[in-house]
């Protein structure tokens, strides 16, 4: 310790502003939580308090009755692959477009990167034909596919500006080495630009992982839906029954907030690199 | 050489190719056929003749579609407040208070959390018997626990403050990181200069993060056009009749609730496409244009 600093009068009322503010943030999340471990007459007698004794009924009728695990490893695998996917490709044509430019390869980057102001809702439509003439209604592959679609823009604004950094020495020197283009891509494109590839990642685990419209569209059985998809039919159903709500609400929400205490630093990258949300 | 030079062309090309044929398939395609249909009686299932812009014209005879196009423009209301909000946060959090990250972290959680989570929790909140209601029956404000979601004005609130509420924690970021790369060097000159903290923040700050604003309220607006369907959908599901009901949402349900009048349903997609489109267009000009002013 230091010392004690001299606490500033105006350091002391913002702190209380953020305090208040906080206290937006953190009660609804509170209340989920709290009313989930709740039995519904406990709900209907208080539902301010912390449960008198934390009851895990909810989560496992949840499990037994409702299936939602199924629900679970669904999103837990289209977001998986979505990732996946769009890193792969998104690196390869991110390096094309940073470090081999060629007559007409900036009129492509442009196209791909404006139709990131194309809204789901245009394209919805004739995919969701497409898909079932192609028997891939009710199948993650068609969301996966989608999303794919869906978040080259954006990964391809972030990678590509971000590879233009790297050295082109480096590259050539790679090239002396014997490297061609994957060696380079694999060798020196991934090691290098790992901390805008880790950004990009996250981003697009949470985007697929929260996304409604898509899934709500392509995938009408309930063995085949995403969790939030799934969630959107319990809440509607179980309108009498707030902690079983709440439940589903919290099962939805948990695996989102580990990812983000996790990559939280990358988040507050993102953003500030532009064009995420 | 050239050889070699053709070479490493094909190479390229073969790196951007899945990109390319993705893209194609997945957003040039659907985005053809969607205006294509637009112009045809298409039903989803056999008929589909081409019938010019009567789906226009009848979409235009529509009074929901009125309805829904003026939801659009009052959800709008949303965006000064957000964007105001989070330059007061960021301005706040700039100055580093003991526990500035915890806040910024807390702030950002709704971020992170599906939308229609946040929408169903704001439903619950905002419902008869929920805990605003029960809060405000507390404090002995009977008279306000009404039925929020049951009434046009109340409900479209609900959802207005559903969306200030989730993107404050994105502005604060976004507007953080726009002050942060202002150099310090140019803070300090101002107070050397005697500039007070409202001086600094108004003839300092605000214009050096002019560009970042102007990207909130770009990218905020367009949000507005497109991303409300999981809130509306789980706030209020359009209702009471049409009078929640965005345009974004109405999509939706006309192709995939209702379903018989799909080149209809295309139509209006193709009018959102254009509404967003032309926003950006005349922002942009706007924008630069301010920008020629400040020079």
């Amino acid at each position: 310790m230091k010392g004690l600093k001299r606490i500033r009068p105006s350091a002391v009322a913002i702190f209380l502003v953020f305090a208040v503010l906080a206290a937006t943030f953190v009660f609804p999340f509170y209340y989920m939580f709290a009313n989930a471990f709740k039995s519904t007459p406990e709900y209907y007698k208080n539902d301010f308090k912390l449960p008198e004794r934390f009851d895990w009924s909810n989560f496992a009728t949840m499990i037994s009755q409702f299936r939602i695990q199924v629900n679970l490893l669904n999103s837990l695998f289209i977001s998986a692959c979505s990732v996946l996917l769009t890193a792969l490709l998104g690196i390869v044509a991110s390096y094309v477009f940073a470090k081999r430019p060629f007559r007409g390869s900036e009129a492509i980057y442009l196209v791909i990167v404006f139709s990131m102001f194309m809204p789901n809702q245009v394209t919805i439509i004739p995919l969701y034909f497409l898909y079932s003439k192609l028997g891939l209604i009710n199948t993650p592959y068609a969301v996966i596919i989608c999303y794919l679609a869906a978040s080259m823009p954006s990964t391809i604004m972030l990678l590509a500006a971000y590879f233009k950094g790297i050295p082109d020495e480096i590259c050539e020197a790679a090239v002396l080495d014997g490297c061609g283009f994957i060696g380079i891509v694999r060798n020196v494109i991934y090691p290098m630009g790992k901390p805008a590839i880790a950004v990009n990642a996250t981003f697009v685990f949470l985007r697929t992982w929260n996304d409604f419209l898509t899934p709500l569209v392509l995938l009408t059985k309930k063995e085949s839906q995403t969790v939030v998809v799934a969630l959107s039919a319990l809440v509607s159903r179980y309108q009498s029954d707030p902690p079983y709500q709440m439940a589903g609400l919290t099962i939805a929400t948990v695996p989102a907030i580990i990812m983000y205490l996790f990559f939280q630093k990358y988040l507050v990258e993102g953003v500030n690199a532009g064009s995420i949300k | 050489m050239t050889d070699r030079k053709r070479k490493e062309l094909f190479i390229s090309l073969l790196g951007l190719a899945p990109v390319i044929l993705v893209f194609l398939a997945f957003r040039a395609y659907p985005l053809g056929d969607v205006i294509y249909k637009s112009l045809t009686n298409w039903d989803g299932l056999f008929r589909q003749d081409f019938i010019g812009l009567k789906n226009y014209a009848r979409i235009f005879h529509k009074s929901y579609f009125w309805l829904t196009l003026g939801n659009c423009f009052i959800m709008f209301i949303n965006v000064p407040i957000q964007v105001l909000v989070g330059l007061v946060v960021s301005t706040l959090l700039y100055e580093k208070t003991p526990g500035w990250r915890f806040f910024r972290s807390l702030y950002y959680l709704p971020q992170i959390v599906s939308a229609v989570i946040i929408g169903y929790l704001f439903a619950i909140f905002f419902s008869y018997g929920g805990p605003v209601n029960a809060a405000l029956r507390s404090i002995g404000l009977q008279r306000f626990a009404i039925q929020w979601l049951g009434n046009r004005w109340t409900a479209i609130g609900v959802v207005i403050l559903a969306l200030v509420w989730i993107n404050i924690g994105w502005q604060g970021v976004l507007m953080l990181g726009g002050m942060s790369a202002i150099s310090p060097s140019v803070f300090e000159a101002a107070k050397i200069d005697g500039a007070n903290f409202f001086q600094r923040t108004f003839y300092i700050m605000l214009p050096m993060i002019g560009r970042v604003i102007e990207y909130s309220f770009i990218y905020s607006v367009a949000w507005t056009f497109t991303g409300l369907f999981p809130f509306i959908y789980s706030i209020t599901n359009g209702g009471p009749g049409y009078d929640t009901t965005t345009l974004d949402f109405l999509v939706y349900e006309k192709a995939f609730r209702e379903g018989s009048a799909l080149g209809e349903a295309c139509a209006l997609a193709v009018i959102l496409l254009a509404i967003v489109c032309l926003l950006t267009l005349v922002q942009r000009k706007i924008s630069a244009r301010a920008n020629d002013w400040s020079e």
